[in-house]
């Protein structure tokens, strides 16, 4: 054997060992997770209420909470990132303003979700006086989630094969006719999917929501749009850090597992949504 | 019909078409008659779809894309500031390489523009969609099955529906882009009977690759080369006596080659 395929050899096992680490860890996080949390779920975890700080009940609250967040999450947030989709896609010329567009979005994406806690309880939670309420915690988490949403959705509709748009265009249809009756219809698949990916990173979100929608226990669901609403991370988070008995410690993994199942639905909707694409532009 | 005042469709003086500064057609000055088939031939590259383009302003969406000198579409200048660029395209329709349907019925496809530039002629969409169908010879293969996919019907037949879906809006002059390069030998017939069927009411100027198909159906030839109008004529001019060796070297069927 000659060096240059020794070299081949020793490469190709160092990345094959560095591919079986990265996916023993993810076997084990499942493992531990399904392991530890299946015990503790059944209808009643599910369907009541948690008493006795969690060391008792189910999560009921807590997963409508999650839920609450989310959805709000995805409605604030998916009016604003269409718009901007098709401003950059349909309506702007200038190559500048949608490349300095583009920057601003992804470094949006990168900001520590922490920050996107503190600056957002700042203004919706001091400044327009909502306190730690569930309406704060979705604006912030609709902030959050706006560049993955944004982005998906741009991508969606630029994958769209030229020829419809050049159908359109020869028609006369002006941007807005173009948006209703080519643009989105044609590209509805790739909005679900970008939808479907940032409601999964909402639901896996924790530091963000942590202090800003969310109290530990005694409450319901809101009455109010300034009251908070419990959620299973935070849920998760505060069993494992502060609860002695052991019946506590198995909820939170109970809990862990319903938010991993919650995930692993929307990421698996998102890929059956993404699935259907090609077969749009073939139809 | 309307008569129209202007014996020219379409009219370039000294029009000069970049991409960021890169010259791709240069001061072509040139007259297209109205109710003819205009022919544009030349080898690939030479900017025969660049030129049919700029007739509807179809470019201004590629960034970097500029336009010098005159286009004057029924008299006007297309390229003037108070231009409505969507009353311009709804007058020069424009029909692609390969055939576009949209994901809906045959019919929904054929008033596709008609029902969204004139909503208010909701009652008139039946007959309509009907004479366009019909304008474009494809009525009695549809008749049955309007309602069905556009794509269950043949590439042939789908390029035909997209003429109906232009005709429908009414348009004085059609653009085709090389409109039977993707189509059977069949469907390529079809579609140039009908365009020899609807120069009795509208302007056509005609991409094509295909001198045989040139000299069937056009009635005036542009040879377009390197950007520029090498030659002009009828159709008999440029290929009984071309004036250019160029010309003769194309026509013979060495041009696209060499």
């Amino acid at each position: 054997m000659n060096r240059n395929a020794v070299i081949e050899k020793v490469v190709w096992g160092f990345l094959c060992c560095l591919m079986a680490l990265s996916l023993a860890i993810l076997v084990f996080v499942l493992a531990a997770v399904i392991a530890k949390g299946l015990p503790a779920i059944d209808w009643e975890f599910l369907s009541q209420v948690s008493r006795n700080f969690g060391a008792a009940g189910g999560i009921l609250y807590q997963t409508l909470g999650t839920l609450i967040l989310m959805a709000g999450a995805v409605l604030v947030s998916l009016p604003v990132a269409l718009g901007a989709a098709l401003l950059q896609t349909e309506y702007l010329r200038s190559e500048r303003i949608k490349k300095t567009l583009r920057h601003l979005i992804y470094s949006l994406n990168g900001v520590p979700t922490i920050l996107f806690g503190l600056a957002g309880y700042m203004i919706f939670g001091v400044y327009l006086e909502a306190g730690v309420s569930w309406l704060t915690g979705t604006l912030i988490l609709a902030v959050m989630i706006l560049p993955t949403l944004q982005v998906s959705i741009q991508e969606a509709i630029e994958a769209l094969p030229e020829k419809y748009r050049d159908a359109g265009t020869a028609l006369g249809l002006t941007p807005w006719e173009m948006v209703r009756s080519v643009i989105l219809p044609q590209s509805i698949f790739g909005i679900v999917t970008g939808v479907l990916l940032g409601l999964a990173r909402a639901a896996g979100e924790t530091a963000a929501i942590m202090f800003t929608a969310t109290t530990f226990s005694g409450i319901l669901l809101p009455q109010t749009w300034t009251d908070p609403v419990p959620t299973l991370q935070t849920h998760i988070l505060i069993l494992a850090q502060e609860a002695l008995s052991p019946q506590a410690i198995a909820n939170a993994w109970g809990a862990g597992l319903v938010l991993l199942t919650l995930v692993f639905v929307l990421i698996l909707a998102a890929h059956y949504f993404r699935g259907r694409i090609p077969m749009e532009s073939e139809r | 019909m309307n008569s129209h005042p202007f014996p020219l469709a379409v009219e370039c003086c000294d029009a000069s078409v970049s991409y960021n500064g890169k010259p791709v057609l240069e001061k072509i000055s040139v007259g297209i008659p109205e109710k003819n088939v205009t022919g544009v031939i030349g080898p690939s590259g030479s900017g025969k779809s660049t030129l049919l383009r700029t007739f509807c302003r179809m470019n201004d969406r590629v960034p970097g894309f500029w336009v010098q000198g005159q286009v004057r579409v029924g008299g006007d200048e297309i390229y003037a500031d108070d231009v409505d660029v969507y009353q311009l395209r709804r007058k020069v329709g424009m029909v692609f390489q390969t055939p576009c349907v949209f994901p809906t019925s045959i019919f929904e496809n054929a008033i596709f523009g008609l029902k969204r530039l004139f909503p208010h002629l909701k009652k008139e969409f039946s007959t309509k969609g009907e004479q366009a169908l019909r304008e474009a010879g494809l009525w009695e293969e549809v008749k049955d099955r309007l309602h069905k996919p556009a794509v269950t019907l043949s590439l042939g037949q789908q390029q035909r529906l997209a003429i109906a879906r232009s005709l429908a809006i009414d348009p004085e002059i059609l653009l085709m882009d090389e409109p039977t390069s993707a189509l059977d030998p069949k469907s390529s017939q079809a579609v140039e009977e009908l365009i020899l069927a609807l120069k009795t009411r509208h302007t056509i100027v005609l991409v094509t690759h295909n001198l045989a198909q040139a000299r069937r159906v056009a009635d005036r030839l542009i040879f377009l080369r390197e950007g520029k109008i090498w030659e002009a004529g009828t159709t008999e001019e440029l290929f009984n006596s071309p004036a250019m060796p160029e010309t003769r070297a194309y026509l013979a069927g060495h041009g696209d080659f060499a």
